[in-house]
């Protein structure tokens, strides 16, 4: 089994990918290695982080800052038009 | 923050702990060997039973398991945790 740096890495470690044949073709072609399937979605693997102190981490519901989402609504789309 | 009583305060620690355990359980379903992961869940383990312990010791059993059998079977002879303004 591919142990977790090297999953890590293949997964992230984008050099190797040749850019898009057509020249004219204008997209990026992404983080991803050149041998990622299509049409799959693709979740970043999560790597541990000083987590929260535990009071802070029950009010925050999650003792990772990094999957700390608050909802925050209409500040996260300025005037967005919710009529 | 409302003023907590002593029993809260061990509650409330109890929470803390309890929800810090279920984040690592997560994390480690999906990454078994971090070290640093197993680390942070034995911490909050050892300091969870700690805790349970000693709130059973004073205010009564929080899960049935710590219920004490000698004499009473004080699991239903005290209230119960989510009778809150009882004991």
């Amino acid at each position: 089994m591919a142990n977790e740096q090297e999953v890590f890495f293949r997964l992230f470690d984008n050099k190797k990918n040749d850019d898009c044949g057509a020249k004219a073709c204008p997209l990026p072609t992404g983080a991803f290695p050149a041998d990622t399937p299509l049409a799959m979605a693709y979740v970043p693997y999560q790597v541990w982080e000083t987590p929260y102190e535990a009071d802070v981490a029950l009010q925050r519901g999650t003792i990772f800052k990094s999957l700390d989402k608050p909802f925050i609504g209409e500040e996260a789309v300025k005037n967005a038009d919710t009529k | 923050m409302p003023i907590l009583n002593d029993k809260q305060k061990l509650m409330r620690q109890i929470q803390n702990c309890s929800f810090a355990l279920t984040e690592a359980n997560l994390y480690l379903d999906s990454h078994p060997t971090c070290p640093m992961g197993l680390e942070y869940y034995a911490k909050h383990k050892k300091e969870y039973d700690e805790l349970m312990k000693e709130y059973a010791e004073k205010y009564g059993p929080i899960t049935v398991g710590q219920s004490s059998t000698d004499k009473k079977w004080s699991w239903v002879t005290t209230p119960f945790p989510w009778e809150r303004g009882e004991s």
